[in-house]
């Protein structure tokens, strides 16, 4: 086997297990925070006990988030040599500061948070807390903008066969970056809420005690999970005028367009011959891609051919185009995941605030089937941004497969593989039965 | 003093605090199952690194990235030849991370039992193949001019990093013993005073060893400057086995802190102003000048860093002076 695939493989799969548990450690954080806020403004009971109960999810899931998080940082060194000697000018000081301004915020205060309750006063209780949710968001702006220097690189020059700074606001506040922060931020908080409403959904239906507990809960991450996605959408709006403005060629992956179209037809199925360069169905509808990407329904979207032969006259001979069927089926998932949560907030915030009203099951079934819809979006999210953006590992400087360590042998990257992938499996599955075992539980 | 050179000195500072601050807390780890069979003895035990340990790990998260920051070359050619013993560190990292956070969250014996050695097994396997990084650090590797590990693994693990790994080991379980010594309450205190002389012992003479074989086969303490760091180094060893016998608790625990200290910086006045030696032909040796950033990105972090290092310490040191007090048995988290 190909030490670069299993290298690949290996980021990939470290990369979805972190990300299965950090959006929740985010949000949670951010639960727990406003919770006890509220207790410490109001002094009512529920409101702690609130804090407490959401906030074992939250160690959980911290737990997780960190220690697949270190393996994602020293794998640039291990499995990337030449990604990172080619780009470690510009893409380390990003991470370098996460570090600082961001990791040590978090994990600092939690400790202080989590064993400090005897000694700190309620006041210090709260800023801990907020100082650790500060931290997780921190950290999300700095690595996202390390990782849009791999989407649009900006703020550098080549020299000495790599990379180097030469404008640092330029990678800090990266455009892409800035979208791409409040993005996945705000699907961090709606993939919480939507956690949220699961364990709520599941306690009304078994009818448990506690019903005014769940109740408030529900409220408030039916509120959060709004204003969230509603920001994800317009962000993700922004986004896609962006890309087809940098990265033409995700785009029209992602849309899977082959030649350029200037009738902005939207496709919702298609079936993809990838080595023919060509669709075998499209089902489209007009308009909608024009409205999506330009705000109007004139516009051109370039297609992969004539992208691709640009492509070879700026920088050789080979084929550029990124593996189509993944990346537009990831994209009409994640649309699609968007789209279903939604319609379920909005449903939930036409019914539970008009009180008196009681949900159908089936709609508290949906509820809690509707806890993997987030994560879904978020998994595909990635993989529209990741997968769409090769061959390239830097847009445009560095090729995936010039990145990876040079002599590494297949038989210690397999083991390696199997090694994280082994105990990521284990550990998501204890994960998995200590967070049921709570919903179980109740406050 | 050039850029390079102060960001050398900031990467040996980072290490050198991750070192005595996470040193504690893995020897805590490894002693963990030893100390006591009894839940609410573990429990204090784990206690008394809950609060701090998180914040320890961050100076080796942030050593990592301030390497690739300031040294990309460094970074990248140090973990891609030592790939199975940092593959091995995060293996412990991640067993010893997740046992401490989930061994309270089910009241459950066996549950325990099976995490506790997890941490202890994760405590040693990361604390073991980090002193293989040290001695490797030192003794050099076959790096080819085009940076690429160019030996297998009998280049790796060398009578010398073995050495170099147990001396870690030992040194890490004295610090992690006098740190429960300062922070324990009650009878469990009893079995660790017992055991103390023991690993003192052993340290001591891990330490000498390790000082010895350096200066035989590598050529260390051939300069003023690591004569004294040794001769410190040692020195502060002697001065922790005293204060112990004195039972001056507190004292104990500086001493191996510093020792941990001197030991770390000793490494890196032998090693400056290369970074990396290769074994293969000198003038392939990575160094400070040929392996560091552009001017211009070392002054950007100067900028961050001098902001941002005494604020976080500030803050960290703050943590521990919340969780000064001695744990005792009634606390439960």
């Amino acid at each position: 086997m190909d030490p670069l695939v299993l290298s690949r493989w290996q980021f990939a799969i470290t990369t979805s297990y972190h990300f299965l548990f950090v959006p929740l450690s985010v949000g949670l954080g951010l639960l727990v925070a406003i919770m006890e806020t509220l207790y410490m403004n109001r002094r009512r009971e529920i409101y702690r006990r609130m804090a407490v109960y959401w906030g074992h999810f939250f160690l959980i899931s911290v737990a997780m988030g960190v220690v697949t998080g270190i393996v994602l940082e020293f794998q640039f060194g291990l499995n990337w040599a030449r990604f990172s000697r080619y780009v470690g000018d510009v893409f380390g000081p990003p991470l370098a500061i996460e570090s600082w301004a961001a990791f040590f915020l978090e994990s600092v205060f939690i400790g202080v948070w989590l064993y400090g309750r005897k000694a700190l006063s309620i006041r210090m209780q709260v800023f801990s807390i907020w100082m650790v949710t500060l931290g997780a968001m921190l950290s999300a702006f700095w690595i996202i903008s390390a990782n849009a220097f791999m989407q649009e690189p900006a703020g550098y020059v080549l020299r000495n066969n790599r990379v180097e700074l030469v404008n640092f606001l330029a990678v800090a506040l990266n455009h892409k970056a800035l979208y791409m922060c409040g993005h996945t931020i705000l699907a961090c908080i709606v993939t919480t809420s939507f956690f949220v409403l699961g364990v709520c959904a599941w306690h009304f239906l078994r009818n448990t005690a506690e019903q005014d507990f769940f109740r408030r809960s529900m409220k408030l991450a039916i509120l959060t999970g709004l204003v969230s996605l509603l920001g994800v959408i317009v962000l993700g709006h922004f986004m896609a005028r962006d890309m087809a403005q940098h990265q033409p060629m995700k785009l029209a992956a992602a849309e899977a367009i082959w030649e350029t179209r200037t009738d902005g037809r939207e496709s919702l199925f298609a079936v993809i011959d990838e080595p023919a360069r060509r669709n075998k169905v499209d089902i489209t509808v007009p308009w909608l891609l024009n409205v999506m990407v330009f705000d109007s329904l004139q516009g051109t979207i370039k297609g992969m051919k004539p992208l691709q032969e640009e492509q070879v006259v700026l920088s050789g001979p080979g084929n550029y185009i990124p593996p189509v069927t993944l990346t537009y089926w990831s994209f009409r998932l994640m649309i699609f995941s968007g789209i279903t949560m939604l319609l379920l907030l909005l449903v939930l915030a036409v019914t539970v605030f008009r009180r008196k009203i009681v949900l159908p099951r089936w709609f508290q079934w949906a509820l809690i089937a509707a806890v993997m819809l987030p994560h879904i979006a978020n998994i595909t999210g990635w993989i529209v941004t990741e997968v769409g953006r090769q061959p390239w590992a830097v847009y445009g400087l560095l090729l995936t497969s010039a990145g990876s360590t040079a002599g590494l042998a297949a038989a210690t990257a397999l083991s390696s593989l199997i090694l994280f992938t082994l105990i990521y499996t284990v550990l998501a599955f204890i994960a998995a039965s200590l967070i049921i075992r709570q919903i179980k539980k109740g406050p | 003093m050039d850029l390079p050179t102060f960001w050398f000195i900031i990467v040996a500072w980072l290490l050198a605090g991750f070192f005595f601050l996470e040193g504690f807390d893995y020897g805590v780890g490894m002693l963990l199952p030893f100390l006591s069979k009894e839940e609410a003895q573990r429990r204090m035990i784990i206690s008394s690194i809950g609060g701090v340990w998180d914040g320890n790990e961050v100076w080796m998260v942030s050593a990592g990235a301030v390497l690739f920051a300031s040294f990309p070359s460094w970074y990248a050619t140090l973990f891609s030849s030592l790939y199975i013993v940092f593959t091995l560190i995060l293996c412990g990292l991640i067993l010893r991370g997740i046992g401490i956070k989930f061994r309270n969250l089910r009241e459950d014996h066996r549950w325990r039992a099976v995490w506790d050695w997890l941490i202890c097994t994760g405590s040693f396997t990361a604390a073991f193949f980090w002193g293989v990084v040290v001695g490797d650090l030192l003794q050099g590797l076959p790096i080819t001019d085009q940076q690429v590990f160019a030996g297998g693994i009998r280049d790796i693990f060398t009578p010398f990093s073995l050495t170099a790994a147990l001396a870690v080991v030992s040194l890490f379980l004295l610090h992690g013993a006098v740190y429960l010594n300062i922070k324990l309450s009650g009878d469990v205190l009893g079995k660790l005073k017992r055991l103390l002389p023991i690993i003192f012992l052993v340290a001591l003479l891990m330490a000498a060893v390790f000082l010895l074989l350096g200066y035989l086969r590598l050529g260390m303490l051939c300069s003023p400057a690591e004569l004294i760091l040794a001769g410190l180094a040692v020195a502060a060893l002697i001065a922790c086995g005293i204060s112990i016998l004195r039972k001056a608790d507190l004292t104990a625990f500086w001493a191996s802190g510093t020792v941990i200290l001197l030991i770390v910086s000793l490494v890196f006045t032998f090693l400056y102003p290369r970074v990396l030696i290769s074994t293969l032909d000198p003038r392939w040796t990575l160094t400070v000048q040929n392996a560091s950033s552009s001017p211009y990105s070392l002054k950007v972090m100067s900028v961050v860093a001098i902001f941002f290092i005494p604020t976080t310490l500030l803050y960290q040191a703050w943590t521990y002076w919340v969780l000064r007090k001695r744990v005792e048995h009634s606390d439960r988290y």
